[in-house]
């Protein structure tokens, strides 16, 4: 019982400082909100799947990004519109505001500017798959109420 | 056209996108929501379903932006080849965006993220849909009854039903609103409290029957 507030403690805890640290929005809270008994793990499986498809189309960004000299900035603003959607849907608030920064940058021709935020974006998703995957591992070991117990 | 008793719980959605967690999302929505629904991460494979299985679906949900169908050729293919309605989603909020998909003949244009009380929403497009093709149906818009200089005039609805007031064992299945029935009319009871000068028509609401006399 101890230790399973203690995680339970430990888990709250990192979920706040994912919202304080600006990584999620309310978006996440929507996801949480749809687990339920039918869908035990849910915001870990939506999460798992937008890792998973984001993957490849960061790669292909990156490929996109490296001809710097003959940067294609239509392509490159349609990776980023798709990109920018997916991660609405789970709530990156960081990685958003990164695409829509992107954007900015294509729509003024800006190569150096996308580069450059790109850099910072793949950054950011990283830590934020790290904070994740250790934020659902801790949610496991404390059990499967702690995901549904959520202040508002 | 029936309206099902627990309408909208089932009402057959078909989500088409190619990102597949904002297609989990979608599918967890709107299955709390009690529809039924199908899931598509490609274009080209929804528009093979809805030609197989015209009919089988009230609605479809589709994102603008895919790879290897464009949501607007999608969306102006199930224009022409069926009636069916369609609601594009995207997160590109412009305003010439949501044009666009409007002027493809989307139904309705939702912009990601998308809320559940949107989705849960989305029965309302059906059924106005039903309701303005059921009302081609109707006789006359609306009319005056003189009756000792004493002009009454009727709304369509109640008229609207009495044309499609089948033959017996049928139920007509359209339910006015009461609102719009003669004030005479006791909701009730299912009586008329006083004639009126409409002639004999028969009609149900919901289950209770009553008839408007000269």
């Amino acid at each position: 019982m101890e230790r399973n507030q203690q995680l339970r403690r430990q888990l709250a805890a990192m979920r706040q400082s994912l919202f304080d640290q600006g990584y999620l929005d309310e978006q996440f809270i929507q996801l949480e909100e749809l687990q339920d008994d039918a869908n035990p793990n849910f915001v870990e499986e939506v999460v798992t799947l937008y890792y998973r498809d984001s993957a490849r189309l960061l790669s292909s960004i990156e490929q996109a990004l490296e001809k710097s000299n003959t940067l294609d900035f239509n392509k490159l603003d349609t990776y980023m519109h798709q990109f920018k959607g997916s991660s609405s849907s789970i709530g990156a608030k960081k990685l958003k505001a990164e695409c829509t920064q992107i954007r900015e940058y294509c729509k003024a021709g800006n190569g150096d500017g996308c580069v450059k935020t790109f850099q910072q974006l793949k950054r950011d998703y990283a830590t934020l798959k790290k904070k994740l995957e250790s934020y659902f591992q801790v949610a496991r070991q404390a059990g499967p109420k702690e995901i549904a117990s959520r202040s508002k | 056209m029936t309206i099902p008793e627990q309408f909208p719980t089932g009402l057959r959605v078909l989500v088409v996108n190619d990102d597949t967690s904002c297609l989990r999302i979608l599918e967890t929505i709107l299955r709390r929501c009690l529809y039924n629904v199908t899931t598509c991460s490609q274009a080209a494979v929804a528009l093979n379903l809805l030609r197989k299985k015209k009919g089988c679906f009230d609605v479809v949900l589709s994102d603008v932006h895919m790879p290897d169908v464009d949501g607007y050729i999608l969306l102006e293919h199930i224009g022409l080849e069926m009636d069916l309605l369609v609601i594009m989603m995207s997160a590109d909020e412009r305003v010439s965006a949501v044009m666009k998909g409007i002027f493809h003949g989307a139904c309705d244009y939702l912009i990601k993220p998308i809320r559940e009380e949107e989705l849960r929403n989305i029965w309302q497009h059906v059924i106005r849909k039903k309701w303005n093709e059921n009302k081609e149906v109707e006789y006359s818009s609306s009319f005056e009854v003189n009756v000792d200089n004493n002009v009454q005039s009727y709304s369509t609805m109640a008229f609207r039903v009495a044309a499609q007031v089948p033959t017996a064992g049928q139920v007509p299945t359209l339910v006015p609103s009461l609102a719009d029935i003669p004030a005479s009319y006791d909701a009730n009871s299912g009586e008329m409290l006083n004639q009126g000068p409409l002639g004999n028509l028969g009609f149900i609401v919901d289950e209770l029957a009553f008839e408007v006399s000269l």
